[in-house]
């Protein structure tokens, strides 16, 4: 589903932030990146929905090697990853019901077909009730959840996210990992970078490690250490 | 699709529009505001070049009649100055009536009139032409006319106004270019700053795998109403600007008042369409800064 080969990616102000990466993620798979910060793990994530381009090597999702897409087919590519981020990223002046329809109203489907898919997939994430809300009258996992919404709305194969427990408290951070977890049982593909090591820990999930811009391990049924 | 794309692109840009009110209002504000300068600057070049232009087609071309000459061949001359291409009007002057005019110029000066004494002013024409640039031509053309004894042409006012009304042509030209320029400058930041608060909508939009027209037409509509509302709203205070100035100042100044081709349709037209192209430039220009790749 997902592989890197050889990929270095340095910065256009010399920094360098991955160094010689291979690794390959199956259809299905649930993987954890971990590392301290600043030792490439969003490199990594961008890289897989190309916000970044490597310096050398290839990166191939879906089987297509997608550091030689033209623009109109990043759109493409991007329409198949689901992408969520720490800080959510929802449009404060949108409702959740809006700001989850804006990702298939840019794609141009049908009203009918926005409502039906938004009313599932709000529901799966237990906020049909909220529908009404704007982001700053709800809580950071409601936010989360949000925006995991918005990146599940477009059934996506493939799931990417950067640290999304990150501003969230421990209890919240477990409901949003339950999310997940039921979300790669129905076969998404997840990869996501966190630095949470209790729920690396408990996942017992693939764990890729990252140091200094390189893979320093890369364990089935993994623990953060 | 396509009608769904435009329902949606219609549906955003109205929605960006009535959303950031405040940010919206300033911008269409601003931009009327610009559209009103922009419409004195046009209008006060307009009113200077009528005017010169209006003064310089009041040139005459005067024809001095041999003293012996027939009613018969007076007519014909006349009918042969009419037909020379560029002649508006030929009135015939007896000697008599211009003597009373030359009286009349100078009524204060006994002297003049007692050293003159007897009437010494022949018959003559006074040629008025289509417009100031036929003036050359004309008098080339009556130059070989049998029954003229002195042609007087004004030629050196009409060459001095024909210059004044050059420099006048081209300062205003440049005047108004540095102004369009200024305009399109301002208007377009201010479309662009109103649209900064919307970086992370375009941002989520191509993380999603939104593609061009889906990306770019709400940004741009948006941007072309604002232009069109600023647009409207600036014709109609420049309209009220124009009509009290005509009313008011304008009408006490005869010379000024005789021709402008000012229409207010067409100009209130030229500011709506010319907000509308700077609105739309101004998202073409924000979407360039912001849309990667």
């Amino acid at each position: 589903m997902i592989e890197f080969r050889n990929v270095t990616k340095y910065y256009g102000n010399g920094v360098l932030a991955l160094e010689d990466v291979s690794f390959k993620v199956e259809k299905g798979e649930f993987v954890f990146i971990v590392g301290p910060t600043g030792m490439g793990k969003t490199t990594l994530l961008k890289l897989i929905y190309r916000e970044e381009l490597p310096t050398k090597g290839k990166v191939i999702v879906g089987g297509v090697d997608i550091t030689r897409l033209r623009s109109y087919q990043v759109a493409l590519l991007r329409r198949r990853l689901g992408i969520v981020f720490q800080d959510f990223k929802l449009l404060p002046n949108r409702t959740v019901y809006e700001n989850v329809a804006f990702a298939m109203e840019v794609l141009g489907y049908s009203k009918k077909e926005i409502r039906n898919r938004v009313g599932r997939v709000l529901d799966i994430v237990g906020l049909l009730h909220k529908s009404n809300c704007y982001p700053n009258e709800l809580s950071g996992g409601e936010q989360q959840r949000t925006s995991i919404a918005r990146a599940l709305v477009n059934n996506p194969p493939i799931l990417i996210a950067d640290e999304p427990t990150g501003n969230l408290d421990m209890a919240t951070s477990w409901e949003i990992m339950e999310f997940l977890k039921r979300i790669n049982s129905r076969g998404t593909t997840i990869v996501m970078a966190t630095h949470n090591k209790e729920i690396v820990n408990a996942m017992r999930q693939r764990v890729i490690g990252l140091y200094n811009g390189r893979i320093v391990r890369d364990e089935y049924n993994g623990s953060y250490e | 699709m396509r009608v769904l794309s435009i329902g949606y692109i219609l549906r955003e840009a109205w929605r960006g529009l009535t959303r950031a009110r405040i940010s919206s209002f300033a911008a269409i504000g601003i931009i009327a505001f610009m559209l009103v300068l922009l419409g004195i600057v046009g209008y006060i070049f307009n009113l200077v070049n009528c005017t010169f232009a209006g003064v310089s087609n009041q040139l005459e071309i005067i024809v001095y009649l041999n003293d012996n000459l027939k009613a018969e061949e007076r007519k014909s001359l006349k009918d042969n100055i009419t037909s020379i291409e560029g002649v508006k009007e030929v009135v015939y002057i007896p000697k008599n009536e211009a003597w009373k005019r030359f009286k009349e110029t100078f009524k204060g000066n006994k002297l003049v009139l007692e050293i003159i004494g007897e009437n010494p002013l022949p018959d003559s024409f006074e040629i008025k032409l289509i417009d100031r640039n036929y003036m050359n031509y004309v008098s080339e053309a009556l130059r070989d006319m049998p029954g003229i004894k002195d042609i007087d042409v004004p030629l050196d006012i009409a060459n001095r106004l024909n210059s004044l009304i050059k420099w006048v042509e081209i300062g205003g030209t440049l005047v108004i270019l540095v102004f369009i320029g200024v305009s399109l400058f301002i208007i377009s930041n201010v479309i662009r700053l109103s649209f900064v608060s919307r970086i992370r909508e375009l941002e989520i939009m191509q993380l999603v795998g939104a593609t061009g027209i889906f990306i770019r037409g709400p940004f741009i509509l948006e941007g072309v109403l604002c232009g069109f509302f600023g647009g409207i709203i600036g014709a109609m205070v420049f309209n009220a600007l124009v009509y009290l100035f005509n009313r008011y100042i304008l009408s006490s100044f005869p010379l000024f008042s005789t021709a402008t081709n000012f229409n207010p349709f067409t100009s209130s037209l030229g500011l709506v369409l010319f907000g509308m192209m700077v609105g739309g430039i101004g998202s073409a220009i924000f979407l360039e800064r912001h849309l990667k790749r």
